[in-house]
């Protein structure tokens, strides 16, 4: 249980709030690439309370600025981009990458007027088929590359949706190992029986023994063992990451993942499933195969949430929480532990913030950053390839190309259907 | 629990330091071990990091067998 002053300190996101100030200081993915692949075109964002406005400039560059016209409060998701930056449709006013007004074709032209129009503007980068934004202070840090985002030889797929809840309680989410046996367990096992399939065919139901939690350079580990199992197992001995803030780091020895988690305001984040397939090995991935994106839905057409599958049942623990989970009224055991750990380690990072200095995992130092390579256990539950078996039960059982994926990860001779 | 003690931490001070672990920085959390209360405790001022636990009863372990 925590104090209304501390849950409301943890969950508040927007401009100015402690907890916004943190996450300004990190990278953090607004897009898939593919989405602003062409040049002129535009994309409605928000982020950290702030709507926004992502283009293709006619240079090839990305911009990223304020959503309104300082005009007369248009939107410029239907602003025209132009060589050095985007143009509202309704008076011509030009803006360039910073925000900075630098054209106002109906004033004299010998006007200042322009000099003293600024929206927001913001840095934007793309890796790996995402596209991030960083809206912290000058000098902005290194656009950290984990080793997902610049691996070779992997297949690629983003799969995304916005789901109606604070950020905080997904990320909680992650700390919480043993939701695992039930959640992903022993209630897909029910979920199972009322669509009348097989229950024994489901290997997650296997009771936690133990779990642990250890800080390193760059998070959490999270280790735990199943019945059956001994510390020697991957599970507990390699364990998988909490990559702080907010990714998950998450896979098996087929599919590695990454779980992003984005706020856009106090009550929406935006959730990314960044997964890499890995090829068997001697199988070479096409250089130019495309990276799929596909959206995870949440509810049904009768507007209940979809619990056939992993991510689903996720989003349905995470969003029937409540916008903003009232942690005044929770109540803890000792299987929260991680939980715990992972509030006062923000808790502690928001200290180092508004003491002047950088938070944990702003990363200064381009040799550091060639590529940041993470522990993450391969043999999952002692089950070998196990996501890869059961992909079609979790979040990439919407990638319209999940079929040719797996083909060509076994090394099958496949004839691409997507561009 | 009742609306009134929603979110009332009955822990208030560091025991390292003495300061106040009410303050927005620092940090406070509840929990239960069985039947006993837990403050996991972070102080901002001192950085002590540590469990309280709360006794309802005195339990002692199980005594080894010879």
């Amino acid at each position: 249980m925590l104090s209304k002053e501390q849950n409301d300190q943890l969950t508040q996101i927007g401009p100015g709030t402690p907890m916004g100030e943190l996450l300004r200081r990190y990278w953090q993915p607004i897009a898939a690439s593919s989405e602003v692949e062409k040049i002129g075109s535009t994309k409605k964002v928000k982020l950290l309370g702030e709507d926004l406005v992502l283009y293709r400039d006619k240079l090839n560059n990305l911009g990223l600025v304020a959503e309104r016209c300082a005009h007369r409060g248009v939107s410029l998701e239907y602003g025209i981009p132009e060589k050095c930056g985007i143009r509202c449709q309704y008076h011509g006013w030009l803006y360039n990458a910073d925000g900075q007004c630098i054209e106002q074709p109906n004033e004299p032209g010998n006007s200042t007027f322009k000099n003293r129009i600024k929206i927001a503007g913001y840095k934007v980068k793309e890796l790996g088929g995402l596209v991030f934004a960083y809206l912290g202070p000058a000098p902005a840090p290194e656009l950290p590359r984990w080793d997902l985002f610049v691996r070779k030889n992997v297949i690629r797929a983003i799969g995304y949706a916005i789901v109606p809840c604070n950020w905080l309680q997904i990320m909680e989410n992650s700390l919480d190992p043993t939701h695992l046996e039930w959640l992903h367990g022993h209630y897909f096992q029910h979920v199972f029986e009322q669509q009348g399939r097989p229950q024994e065919e489901w290997p997650i139901t296997k009771h936690h023994i133990k779990i642990g939690f250890d800080e390193f350079e760059w998070g959490i580990i999270k280790r735990r063992v199943l019945e059956g199992q001994t510390e020697e197992n991957e599970d507990w001995a390699i364990g998988h990451p909490i990559v702080f803030p907010n990714i998950l780091r998450v896979g098996d020895r087929g599919a590695h993942s990454f779980q992003i988690r984005v706020p856009m305001d106090d009550t929406h984040t935006l959730h990314f499933w960044y997964t890499c397939f890995i090829p068997k090995e001697g199988v070479k991935v096409p250089d130019d195969y495309p990276i799929s994106l596909y959206e995870c839905p949440i509810k049904d057409e009768n507007g209940k949430f979809i619990t056939d599958y992993i991510d689903g049942q996720d989003m349905m623990a995470w969003i029937t929480q409540g916008p903003i989970a009232d942690r005044t009224t929770e109540r803890l055991g000792t299987s929260d532990k991680g939980i715990i750990m992972y509030r006062q380690m923000l808790k502690r990072e928001l200290k180092k913030v508004q003491e002047g200095k950088d938070p944990k995992c702003v990363i200064r130092d381009p040799q550091k950053n060639e590529c940041i390579e993470l522990p993450q256990e391969e043999n999952k539950f002692s089950e070998g390839e196990l996501l890869t078996g059961v992909a079609k039960d979790w979040n990439t059982r919407y990638a319209p190309n999940l079929d040719e994926i797996i083909a060509i990860c076994r090394g099958e001779k496949v004839v691409s259907s997507i561009s | 629990m009742s609306e009134k003690n929603k979110g009332v931490i009955a822990l208030k001070f560091c025991p390292n330091c003495g300061e106040s672990l009410l303050k927005l920085n620092s940090f406070l959390n509840e929990y239960w071990i069985s039947h006993d209360t837990v403050y996991f405790c972070w102080c901002s001022e001192c950085s002590w990091r540590g469990e309280i636990i709360e006794i309802k009863r005195v339990t002692a372990p199980e005594l080894a067998s010879v």
